[in-house]
């Protein structure tokens, strides 16, 4: 085997440096070229593109902000408090008994049905059962004067009356019925609004509902003489 | 017998050596230059951004918005309301309804004497003179379960006649769907 050494002396040194001396600074160029490209401008392009993507994030929320802004903008006052009362006398925002009285006390006026006895449960709220959907609600049973035709219209004046309930139970004798009802209510939990999701304005769905409300509130009657008087062939 | 050169094969050339240094120098001035032009060109694109313009813009809509909280929350309330009073009237069971259908399906000689229902169940007890008339109506009862319209079983508790005023009585159980 060939034993080959090569020794780099001072002289050797020397001589290659003056060989090769021009090729110094152009390559140290393009290594500073190198370096400089990789550690500032392709961050730089990267930083561009996320900044592209905020862009485009930014315009979205203010479309979402200008829509919600139009809104607010065409939302009357005065119709908004209009509205805001009709709904919290249907679905109060606490125990509302005055409104509860005044509801039983017109579904057995339109019933043509006298009220008896009645009782609240104020402090217990309801079980599990009566709620829905965790919406708290209180009870109230009430004695009506009349068999099964006074209690079906009252049931009838009941479904369609402000503050809305559920009636639980139902007990017909010959002469007078016991109804259990929960009146619903909802209190006002604090409110964080979320300015970049896009507000709702009222759906036709809802103004429905809140003109079926306001028949309810106007106490415009729910059943006509002739499913009143479809009931008259019972002998209680 | 062969023989063995001692000397290099390739000489330096010195014009090789001036044209390889040229390519260098070429190489290294166009990588400063686009280097010059990539950096002006994101400098000049980051300061074109609408970034800040559209935050300052985004800014002054949330603070129009915020002048209006008193609207934002009384829609909130609005919608909150109308969804719940909504879910109420859906989910609870129509008592009215089901009288009227009870009431409807009685022929006009049967009395209803009792009537007690809750979630889950109607105990009714109705009496009549004529045992046909009982037996429409316990077949307009059937007729509801098999529609399934509000009953999934109906069960006679008792009939039974009262000798005195000739009155059938007749129980029955309709547990609800």
């Amino acid at each position: 085997m060939i034993n080959r050494e090569i020794s780099f002396d001072e002289t050797t040194v020397k001589i290659l440096f003056n060989k090769y001396k021009m090729f110094l600074m152009p390559l140290g160029i393009i290594l500073i070229c190198i370096i400089v490209f990789f550690s500032f401008i392709v961050p730089q392009i990267q930083e561009l593109s996320s900044m592209n993507d905020e862009v485009k994030a930014v315009k979205e929320k203010i479309l979402i902000l200008r829509q919600n802004l139009n809104l607010l903008s065409n939302l009357n006052s005065d119709n908004q408090n209009i509205m805001l009362q009709k709904v919290s006398k249907a679905l109060p925002m606490e125990k509302d008994f005055i409104g509860v009285l005044n509801a039983v006390s017109n579904a057995s006026i339109n019933a043509g049905v006298k009220l008896d006895d009645f009782s609240f449960a104020v402090g217990d709220l309801s079980t599990k059962s009566t709620q829905v959907n965790a919406i708290p609600s209180f009870k109230l049973v009430v004695t009506v004067d009349g068999g099964i035709d006074g209690a079906r219209r009252f049931l009838d004046g009941l479904s369609e009356s402000s503050p809305i309930s559920e009636v639980q139970t139902v007990d017909i004798s010959n002469s007078s019925s016991t109804v259990a009802i929960s009146f619903y209510y909802r209190v006002v939990s604090p409110i964080k609004i979320d300015y970049i999701s896009p507000f709702k304005s009222i759906s036709s769905e809802e103004k429905a509902l809140i003109d079926k409300i306001t028949a309810w509130q106007l106490n415009i009657p729910n059943f006509s003489p002739k499913n009143a008087s479809s009931g008259s062939i019972l002998k209680l | 017998m062969s023989e063995i050169n001692l000397l290099p094969q390739k000489r330096y050339d010195p014009a090789k050596s001036r044209n390889i240094f040229l390519i260098f120098r070429i190489i290294s001035f166009t990588l400063l230059i686009l280097l010059f032009i990539s950096s002006m060109v994101i400098f000049f694109i980051k300061l074109q951004s609408p970034l800040n313009s559209l935050k300052a813009e985004e800014n002054m809509i949330i603070a129009n918005i915020d002048s209006m909280k008193e609207k934002s929350i009384r829609n909130f309330i609005i919608h909150d309301r109308l969804l719940n009073i909504s879910k109420v009237i859906s989910q609870r069971t129509s008592y009215n309804v089901l009288v009227n259908q009870i009431v409807q399906n009685t022929p006009v000689s049967v009395s209803i004497n009792s009537f007690s229902l809750d979630k889950k169940a109607v105990l009714l007890t109705i009496s009549s003179s004529s045992l046909s008339s009982i037996s429409t109506f316990l077949d307009n009862m059937v007729d509801l379960t098999i529609k399934k319209k509000f009953f999934s079983k109906i069960t006679l508790s008792s009939l039974s006649l009262d000798g005195r005023n000739g009155k059938y009585f007749l129980s029955i159980e309709g547990t609800l769907l």
